[in-house]
């Protein structure tokens, strides 16, 4: 019998071979103590694999890498990869944001805010001639924009935006900034199909810094008064940024984008005496700004969004040293408070006074950023002139 | 070798946690596949790939076992007071910390041979192989330290008697 027990636990293991497991079994069958010793062993090793740890390997790529194979691009490597792209992103951005209303000419590359607001690279943009002559702006700039060239090609504001005339560059179109303050001008851009807006994937191009042409003489728009232009966010909160509407009703769009931004959790600042009808402030936690751009497509035509970029608004970023000094403003050629009028200029006291968006956030605490949303009224492109 | 990286690394990985710890499992694994990387051609398929990268591993883990100065058990073998996980009805059967104990108890050559064939799920032949003992000696361990076990865990019930 001692044998049959020094083979119980192989005999339970499948390890004997099939004359001693016949012999085995057999001895098992009839004795009731046996039967006991097996069950105790077979709980035993089931017992013994329960307690041994679940321990999660790492380490792989390290001796893929000392063994000299390269990384395999499948899942291990695809995070890698997104996380380079979010950096090209990153430094792309900081690149036009530091060009400011500079013409990007060159046309070497290109933001493309989707739908959703996200912000992708976009080079087949940049190789568009039209995007070389605007620079990626839905307006050319001041100082790049000739007025058009071929009259009597403005489309009426009704026509399909998708209804391009053959041989209308949009190069040729006058932009926002080329017509006066004074509301002499027509704006034809209004007017003009974007086709890149069209495909759904709008063109922004690098914030832009704010000129005459925005900051208190937005074409043909009614102008926000000069103590509203001196005048920033609510003293508690950096500006963000700043977003520009042309509207077909001034006053309605004003009404919605306050009831969406009450919707979205902000805080609109409807002091009109301070900053004008034509404007407002809002107040709105950081993740929910591209919501906020995105309605307020829905009103209008955004014809400029100096927002952060997605990775801002999402509140990936950290914390600025420069914090509500609005020491990250830049410079003031061009700053969002450089100038006269600039409209940060009062935030932080520097030359561009834009501050980094979350410069006020706080451990666990939602980040709230200001956005001044700016509403220009749209008029018919009938006095065209060439 | 880098399919057979991929392949056995997560084996060969637990197979030396299970030995010298999470921490040092890294490097005795990536040691075991440069190792392997070098001594490729001496690989004679007498038994599987498996198995004998287990026996560079367990070499591997018994020099930084010894370098570590380490005595006694692994770490997840030490018993810490926790109070015993009793998850079903056979569980309850047993408390796992002294099952822990009890194994912790055990000679190393009896661990090992309970640590291959009921964790790492080595038959007994490739538990001879890589331990390079004869197969009625791994049969005759196991025998012995489950009846060790046993015995102890015994006690353990009648001593809380």
């Amino acid at each position: 019998m001692s044998d049959i027990r020094e083979d119980l636990k192989a005999f339970v293991d499948h390890e004997l071979p099939p004359a001693r497991t016949d012999e085995v079994a057999h001895a098992i069958q009839g004795d009731p103590a046996l039967q006991r010793e097996v069950v105790e062993i077979e709980t035993l090793s089931k017992e013994i694999r329960a307690i041994a740890p679940a321990y999660r390997p790492v380490g792989i790529e390290d001796t893929l890498a000392r063994i000299g194979a390269k990384p395999r691009s499948g899942r291990s490597a695809l995070p890698r990869l997104a996380w380079a792209g979010l950096a090209v992103t990153a430094v792309l951005t900081g690149f036009l944001v530091q060009r400011g209303g500079q013409n990007a000419d060159s046309g070497a590359s290109v933001l493309v805010r989707g739908e959703e607001g996200r912000v992708t690279f976009d080079k087949s943009v940049a190789r568009d001639p039209e995007f070389r002559e605007t620079g990626g702006l839905d307006e050319a700039p001041i100082e790049s924009a000739p007025m058009a060239k071929e009259p009597g090609t403005d489309l009426e504001p009704s026509r399909p935006k998708n209804e391009t005339p053959a041989g209308v560059m949009p190069s040729g179109e006058p932009s926002v900034g080329a017509a006066s303050a004074d509301d002499a001008k027509p704006m034809p851009t209004e007017a003009t199909p974007n086709r890149r807006q069209d495909e759904k994937s709008k063109s922004v191009g690098p914030p832009q810094a704010v000129t005459p042409a925005d900051a208190g003489s937005v074409a043909g728009g009614q102008a926000p008064s000069p103590a509203a232009a001196a005048e920033s966010g609510p003293r508690d909160q950096p500006v963000a940024g700043r977003v520009v509407v042309l509207v077909d009703d001034i006053d309605k769009a004003r009404a919605a984008a306050e009831a969406l931004t009450s919707s979205l959790g902000g805080r609109p600042d409807g002091n009109r005496n301070r900053l004008g009808k034509n404007e407002l402030v809002v107040t709105v936690a950081q993740d929910r700004v591209g919501e906020v751009v995105e309605s307020l497509r829905q009103l209008g035509k955004v014809t400029q969004d100096s927002t952060p970029p997605a990775s801002d608004k999402a509140g990936l970023s950290r914390p600025s040293a420069g914090g509500a000094s609005g020491t990250m403003g830049r410079g003031s050629q061009g700053g969002l408070g450089g100038g006269g009028g600039g409209l940060g200029g009062a935030e932080g006291g520097a030359p561009g006074g834009r501050v980094a968006p979350d410069a006020t956030a706080k451990a666990g605490v939602p980040v709230k950023v200001t956005l001044r949303i700016v509403f220009v009224q749209k008029k018919a492109p009938s006095q065209n002139v060439p | 070798m880098e399919d057979i990286v991929r392949r056995y690394y997560e084996d060969v990985w637990r197979f030396c946690a299970r030995r010298i710890g999470p921490e040092a499992a890294s490097d005795a694994t990536q040691e075991t596949f440069v190792t392997a990387q070098r001594r490729i051609s001496d690989f004679e398929g007498r038994s599987e790939l498996k198995t004998w990268l287990f026996g560079i591993a367990l070499n591997h883990c018994r020099n930084l076992h010894r370098k570590a100065r380490n005595e006694g058990p692994v770490e997840w073998l030490r018993t810490d007071g926790r109070e015993p996980a009793i998850d079903g009805l056979d569980s309850q059967l047993i408390d796992r910390e002294a099952l822990r104990t009890a194994l912790a108890n055990l000679s190393e050559e009896h661990r090992e041979v309970v640590l291959m064939h009921e964790i790492d799920g080595l038959t007994y032949q490739e538990a001879a192989d890589l331990l390079e003992i004869p197969v009625g000696t791994v049969k005759s361990r196991l025998h012995h330290a489950f009846a060790n076990l046993r015995a102890a865990l015994r006690g353990q019930e009648e001593a809380w008697r």
